[in-house]
C-alpha cells in the first residue's frame, strides 16, 4: 500500500501521510467489511480514494503543459527492459498532479474514464486529455532516459 | 474499445504490484493516531457525565426556586395592596368598612391619624391557604368602646396571613402612639412565637375595630412596617377613610460592578491568508490543529435586567507542530567510469567523483510556539434561577499574534523555491494584529453573595487583520474550547 501511496504523493512525507490516514480510515469501517471480497482490495480502494480525496481538498490546479513538442515516438522495447521499478516510480511522480491521478487510475488501477471523472469531479473528456499528455510525457522522459542517467538516477536512490 | 496502450501495460506491470516497506514511524502515527481518537471518545464521554451532573444540579436548582416562587405567588396575594383589593368591597361598604375602623377619640377634634400593620409571611417559608379574615364589621357605630379581639395564631398551612389595616382618625397622633408603641414593640417581641395577643387600645378611646374571625397564623410571621399616615390627618370624623393603599414602587435598575479571573483552554486552527499565494498555502499546509492555554482579567457591569458589558485582558499561549518538506539543492556525489581502449583493448580505466547541485527534499519538522494577547470587549445577557444562572454573550478583540520560536517559511534566494528558516535568525515572526468575533454560553453558580464561577463553550473565529501590509501573510484563528471565570460581585449602585 505504501508503493500504492508513493504512486500517488508527489512526494515521501505526503506518502507516509496518505498511507497513515488511509489505514486509520481502515481501521475505523473494518467492521463493515462484509468479507464478500478481497479484503486487500478493499483496502487497495479505501486507498485510492484517500488519495483521490487529499487531492480533492488541495484543489491542485492541473499545470497545462504544451503538447506541440512532446515526442511522438513510442518507446522502444529496449528502453523498457531496461528500466527497473524505482525509475518508472520516479516517471509517474514527477507527472504534474492532475496527470499523476488520471494516469494511475486509468494505467495502473484499470478504471475507465467515466468512472475517472466521478471520482475527480472533472469532466470525461478532461480524463481523457490527461492521460493522453501524461502518456506522451512519460514517453518523451523514457526516450530522454539514457543508460548513464538511469545509473545516476539508481546511484541517488531516486 | 481498448483505449490501453503500451505505456499503460508497461507501468501497469512494473508498479501494480510493487511493495515497499513503509517507515515504522507511519506505524506509530496509526497508533498514535487512533490512540488519540479513542481516548477523545473517553473524554467526550467523561464530558457527557459532567454535562448530566450539570443538567441534574440545574434541576433541582430549578425545582427549588420554582417551587419557592409558587409560593411566593400564593402569598403575593396577601400583600396589603392587593389582599385588600381582592376584597369584594361594595363602594357604600367601602364608606361604612373605612367607618367601622376608624377610632375616634371621645372629643371628636383631633386631628386624624391613622396608622397600618401589615404582616407579611417570610418568603421562606411561604403559606397556602386563601383569605379567611372577615371584613371589618358593618354594624358598629362610631363610639362603640370595642377592644381588639384576641389575635391567634395557629400552625395549619391551610390558613392564611392577612394584612391587618386598621385606621384611626380622628385622633390625637402622640396619644395613639403613646397607647400602641407599648403594644407594637410587644408584638414585634414575640413575633416568631405562637401567641395571643389581646389588644385592648385603653386610653380613652373608643375603637371600633376589624374582628378577625379565625385564627391566624403567625409562627413565620413578621411585622414589616408600622407607620403614622399623617397624609389622613386632614379627614374629618366620621367620613369613610379609604385606607391609602401603598403604590407598588417598580425597582430601579440596578447595576452591579465585577471583576473576575477569566482562563481557558481551545483548540486552535490558524489559516494563512494574504501576500504571495503560494506561501500562504504553503503555511497551510503546515497548520495543525494545536491546543491554546489562556488566563486574563476581566472586569464589568450588569444590569438588574441581566444585560451586562465586559473589558478584560487575555494571554494565550499555544504550541503548534510544523512539517514541510523544503525542496533544496543538495551536493551529490557521482562516480563516472572512464575506460581508455586501444584496437578494442582496455589500457587504463580510472573513475571520477564528480560532485552537483542536484534538487532534493528535505524533511522539516519543528515547533513553533505562538503568543496572544487579547483585548475582549463582550456583551451578555444573563438569567438566574436561583443560584444557578445561564449567559449568552457575544464580542469581539482585538488580538496580537507572534510567532515566539520556532520555524516558517520564506522564498529561498537561490530560486529553490520555499525553504524553511528560524524565527530567531531572521525578523520574520509573523506578527499579526486583528480582529476577531467571539460568542459564549455559560452557565454560573453564584458561591457567595458576592462570587460567582462561570463556565462553558466558547467560539472565536479571525474576522479581519488590522495590521495587514499587503506583503506578508497573516493567519486567522478559529478557536474553540471551554473557558471558566470566577468573579466577585461589588454592592449595588441604584
Amino acid at each position: 500500500m505504501y508503493a500504492l501511496c508513493l504512486r500517488y504523493a508527489r512526494n515521501s512525507a505526503e506518502a507516509e501521510d496518505l498511507l497513515q490516514e488511509g489505514f486509520v480510515r481502515v481501521f475505523d469501517k473494518v467492521q463493515g467489511f462484509r468479507m464478500e471480497g478481497s479484503l486487500e482490495g478493499w483496502v487497495r480502494r479505501i486507498m485510492v480514494h484517500t488519495c483521490i480525496n487529499h487531492y480533492r481538498k488541495k484543489s491542485v490546479r492541473n499545470e497545462v503543459l504544451g503538447t506541440e513538442h512532446l515526442d511522438e515516438r513510442s518507446v522502444g522495447p529496449m528502453a523498457v527492459q531496461n528500466l527497473g521499478e524505482e525509475e518508472l516510480l520516479a516517471l509517474v511522480r514527477e507527472l504534474p498532479d492532475g496527470y499523476r491521478m488520471v494516469f494511475n487510475l486509468f494505467a495502473i488501477e484499470g478504471y475507465d474514464h467515466a468512472e475517472i471523472a466521478a471520482m475527480l469531479g472533472c469532466a470525461e473528456s478532461t480524463s481523457r486529455s490527461q492521460l493522453a499528455k501524461a502518456r506522451r510525457l512519460l514517453q518523451q522522459r523514457l526516450n530522454e532516459l539514457r543508460p548513464t542517467e538511469r545509473h545516476e538516477r539508481a546511484t541517488s536512490g531516486r | 474499445m481498448n483505449e490501453r496502450q503500451a505505456v499503460d501495460d508497461l507501468f501497469a506491470s512494473t508498479l501494480r504490484d510493487s511493495e515497499v516497506e513503509p517507515p515504522k514511524a507511519v506505524w506509530n502515527g496509526i497508533v498514535q493516531q487512533r490512540g488519540a481518537r479513542h481516548r477523545g471518545f473517553l473524554f467526550f464521554r467523561r464530558h457527557w457525565g459532567l454535562l448530566a451532573l450539570i443538567l441534574l444540579c440545574s434541576g433541582i436548582g430549578t425545582y427549588e426556586v420554582v417551587s419557592r416562587s409558587a409560593g411566593e405567588g400564593k402569598i403575593t396575594s396577601n400583600d396589603p395592596v392587593h389582599a385588600v383589593g381582592e376584597l369584594p368591597m361594595e363602594p357604600a361598604s367601602k364608606k361604612e368598612a373605612a367607618r367601622n375602623a376608624t377610632v375616634s377619640a371621645t372629643g371628636g377634634s383631633m386631628p386624624a391619624a391613622s396608622f397600618e400593620r401589615v404582616v407579611e409571611n417570610d418568603s421562606a417559608f411561604p403559606l397556602k391557604s386563601s383569605s379567611s379574615m372577615s371584613r371589618p364589621s358593618a354594624t358598629g357605630g362610631v363610639g362603640k368602646i370595642v377592644h381588639a379581639e384576641k389575635v391567634e395564631a395557629s400552625a395549619t398551612p391551610d390558613q392564611e396571613a392577612v394584612p391587618l389595616m386598621v385606621s384611626l382618625s380622628p385622633l390625637d397622633r402622640q396619644t395613639i402612639q403613646a397607647a400602641l408603641t407599648p403594644q407594637v414593640e410587644s408584638v414585634a417581641d414575640q413575633s416568631n412565637d405562637r401567641f395571643s395577643a389581646p389588644a385592648p387600645v385603653d386610653a380613652g378611646i373608643e375603637i371600633q375595630h376589624a374582628t378577625i374571625a379565625g385564627p391566624i397564623d403567625i409562627s413565620d410571621m413578621r411585622i414589616e412596617r408600622l407607620r403614622i399616615r399623617p397624609e389622613l390627618n386632614d379627614l374629618s370624623i366620621g367620613h369613610a377613610t379609604p385606607v391609602a393603599r401603598a403604590v407598588p414602587s417598580l425597582p430601579r435598575s440596578r447595576i452591579r460592578w465585577w471583576f473576575g479571573l477569566d482562563v481557558g483552554s481551545y483548540a486552535e486552527t490558524r489559516k494563512w491568508h494574504g501576500g504571495d499565494l503560494v506561501i500562504a498555502q504553503a503555511l497551510n499546509s503546515t497548520e495543525r490543529s494545536h491546543p491554546v492555554w489562556g488566563t486574563g482579567l476581566s472586569g464589568g457591569l450588569v444590569s438588574s435586567k441581566g444585560w451586562g458589558l465586559s473589558l478584560g485582558v487575555m494571554y494565550c499561549a499555544s504550541r503548534s507542530e510544523f512539517r514541510h518538506v523544503d525542496h533544496v539543492l543538495a551536493p551529490m556525489d557521482s562516480l563516472v567510469p572512464y575506460v581508455v581502449t586501444f584496437n578494442g583493448e582496455v589500457i587504463a580505466s580510472y573513475t571520477e567523483t564528480v560532485s552537483v547541485l542536484a534538487p532534493a527534499q528535505e524533511q522539516v519538522a519543528a515547533e513553533n510556539r505562538y503568543s496572544t494577547l487579547r483585548i475582549p470587549v463582550e456583551a451578555s445577557w444573563q438569567h438566574g434561577m436561583g443560584r444557578w444562572k445561564y449567559r449568552a454573550a457575544i464580542g469581539a478583540a482585538v488580538e496580537y499574534n507572534t510567532l515566539r520560536s520556532g520555524v516558517t517559511l520564506e522564498n529561498g534566494v537561490d530560486g529553490s523555491g520555499l525553504s524553511t528558516v528560524d524565527v530567531r535568525s531572521t525578523n520574520m515572526k509573523r506578527n499579526t494584529v486583528l480582529m476577531t468575533g467571539s460568542v459564549a454560553l455559560d452557565i454560573g453558580y453564584a458561591l457567595t453573595e458576592n462570587w460567582q464561577l462561570w463556565a462553558g463553550p466558547s467560539y472565536a473565529i479571525g474576522l479581519f487583520p488590522l495590521s495587514h501590509n499587503g506583503n506578508s501573510p497573516y493567519a486567522m484563528p478559529l478557536r474553540s474550547g471551554i473557558h471558566a471565570s470566577l468573579c466577585y460581585m461589588l454592592r449595588v449602585h441604584e
